[in-house]
């Protein structure tokens, strides 16, 4: 199918696209390991010395060691949450023997969130969060996480689930299989890569978010990592070797898992978009 | 038989909704109550911190529409959209054409390509401000070295540019999505369909022009769409890099929402504006759920 004109230019196509990607990424990793008097003489070129002194600065004066455990925290339990809450909401509506159109008005319900950008609500959400003292703490944005996810979760998961052919489901329940059992031990087990898609989607989601924690993280002990970044770059202005060494160690962690598990990644967030 | 339509009467089973109680009063209490807030508070007059909230019927939007800021944002909005989207698409579909085919350096390159979404928007807005810096950036000095000095530019920091500089940021996080999506669409046309072609004698470019665009059509309307939707609310970048500045030639309605929200606390102004970028994502989400109906 390549024409030829196409894959005459196909190589360097493909070149110029790989350079610009990389080009960008190139200049933090270079110029981080220089002082801030050798990255304004020559910015462009990695130095003859290697200094790590910004790595330091960058991990203890900028408290990225709290910011990280804040990200875990809030990623895994966000995540943890959102899966069983939304296979349960998936279960309940796909079960043949409940009542169907209860069940679409419901699911409709839930995928109401899919079409509503997470800036609409946000400024009731704040004022909801402060009355409810659930602002300022990592709880309260874990929660807004499992409620913004809810609906995208749920699609991907019933979408699924409708599918599991309804003999499994009888026979289930002859054996005395209780509701509980039916999810835990047949269900999700034959669901495991929509979860593995779903886990991914909110994932990536949740640990680059920067709205939410923005809106309702004030204190500097709670804050995640993107918006403890945020604060990097108030604080060592134009200090661009420091505000490097940052911004390597808070993308290592996703991009090094990216490239572990790139198919996976690739099928994972796709689905999402296709689906969503 | 007749235990088999028992133990299935049994189990009509409503027990099974109990599941759905934590989940409801979750998505409704953290979800759907600011949302529907946001449309009742674009009504009325309120600083977010008085008990008095003023009921003001319509004077949020018609404030709105006389707002300079307001139409400026709404403008450039729609200019940053339709900049990243058209890249998004005509580009993201070329290389896409060009890398499809299965093979090694085929998939590092779609790694390659797709690795920027993995990066949080703060980091990357650090890595460009830099990029775009007038003394110490990337690409003024490679435009230097290049001879095209009359394409240094102060990028951020114009107001000519600025929204644009941002814009492109924007298509070079998100530009792999589309690419991938463009993908699995081209993988999806049975090879079949071009050995017939072939036999027919069709050329490639009949090739290309009659069956892969037609077979592509709904994974266009979907790269248009998403990336359309993603571009709208565009908040991040903007934020961290230019604040919306200079002189609010790179202000979006997202920004501008928080702003008025956050630090003006114009809590009913604000929510009007968001009211007005739900009603148009709506749109071109109802555009969306038929294309993804069609597939």
């Amino acid at each position: 199918m390549k024409s030829k004109i196409l894959s005459i230019f196909r190589l360097p196509i493909i070149i110029a696209f790989s350079l610009l990607v990389l080009i960008p990424l190139y200049f933090p990793i270079i110029n981080s390991f220089k002082t801030k008097n050798s990255l304004y003489e020559t910015p462009f070129l990695p130095s003859k010395d290697i200094v790590w002194s910004n790595y330091s600065e960058a991990w203890i004066k900028g408290n990225l060691f709290q910011y990280l455990m804040n990200s875990i925290i809030v990623t895994v339990s966000s995540v943890l949450l959102v899966v069983v809450l939304s296979s349960m909401v998936a279960f309940a509506l796909t079960r043949k023997k409940t009542f169907k159109n209860l069940n679409s008005v419901i699911f409709i319900f839930f995928l109401m969130g899919i079409m509503v950008p997470p800036q609409v609500g946000i400024i009731p959400l704040y004022l909801l969060m402060k009355r409810l003292s659930l602002s300022n703490t990592l709880f309260g944005l874990i929660i807004v996480f499992v409620a913004y996810q809810i609906s995208f979760t749920v699609f991907i998961l019933h979408s699924f689930f409708k599918n599991i052919p309804e003999e499994i489901e009888d026979a289930a329940i002859i054996d005395g299989c209780s509701n509980f059992a039916l999810l835990y031990r047949i269900v999700l087990p034959l669901s495991r890569s929509a979860i593995v898609a779903a886990v991914i989607f909110d994932g990536v989601f949740t640990w680059n978010n920067f709205l939410f924690p923005l809106v309702l993280i004030t204190s500097n002990s709670k804050k995640t990592l993107p918006i403890g970044l945020m604060g990097f770059k108030g604080r060592w202005l134009s200090d661009y070797p420091v505000l490097f060494a940052g911004v390597i160690i808070v993308s290592i962690p996703l991009v090094i898992t990216y490239l572990i598990l790139q198919n996976r990644f690739v099928e994972g967030l796709t689905k999402g978009s296709l689906k969503g | 038989m007749l235990d088999l339509k028992k133990i299935s009467l049994k189990n009509k089973n409503i027990s099974v909704y109990l599941y759905l109680i934590i989940p409801l009063i979750v998505y409704i209490t953290f979800f759907i109550i600011p949302n529907i807030s946001t449309i009742r508070y674009s009504f009325i007059e309120w600083d977010g911190i008085n008990p008095v909230q003023e009921f003001v019927g319509l004077k949020n939007y018609i404030r709105l529409f006389n707002d300079s800021v307001f139409i400026k944002s709404l403008k450039n909005t729609f200019l940053y959209t339709v900049s990243i989207v058209s890249v998004d698409v005509i580009l993201g579909l070329l290389i896409a054409v060009l890398i499809h085919r299965k093979s090694r350096s085929n998939i590092t390159f779609r790694t390659l390509i797709f690795m920027p979404a993995m990066f949080c928007s703060v980091a990357i807005g650090i890595i460009w401000v830099f990029m775009y810096d007038s003394n110490v950036g990337a690409i003024n000095f490679i435009f230097g070295k290049l001879g095209l000095e009359v394409l240094q530019k102060q990028w951020l920091s114009d107001p000519k540019i600025s929204l644009f500089a941002v814009a492109f940021v924007h298509i070079w996080e998100g530009f792999g999505y589309g690419v991938i999506l463009f993908i699995a669409g081209l993988q999806d046309i049975p090879g079949e369909i071009y050995e017939a072609a072939k036999v027919d004698g069709v050329n490639n470019w009949q090739n290309f022009v009659y069956i892969t665009v037609p077979m592509l059509k709904t994974t266009v309307a979907l790269v248009w769409i998403l990336s359309s939707i993603y571009s709208f609310i565009a908040f991040d970048f903007v934020y961290v890099m230019t604040r919306g500045g200079a002189d609010h030639s790179s202000e979006v309605l997202a920004t501008y929402l928080y702003k008025q929200g956050f630090q003006y606390n114009n809590v009913g102004y604000s929510c009007s504006i968001g009211t007005i970028l739900f009603l148009i994502v709506l749109v071109m989400a109802i555009f969306q759920l038929r294309i993804s109906k069609e597939t």
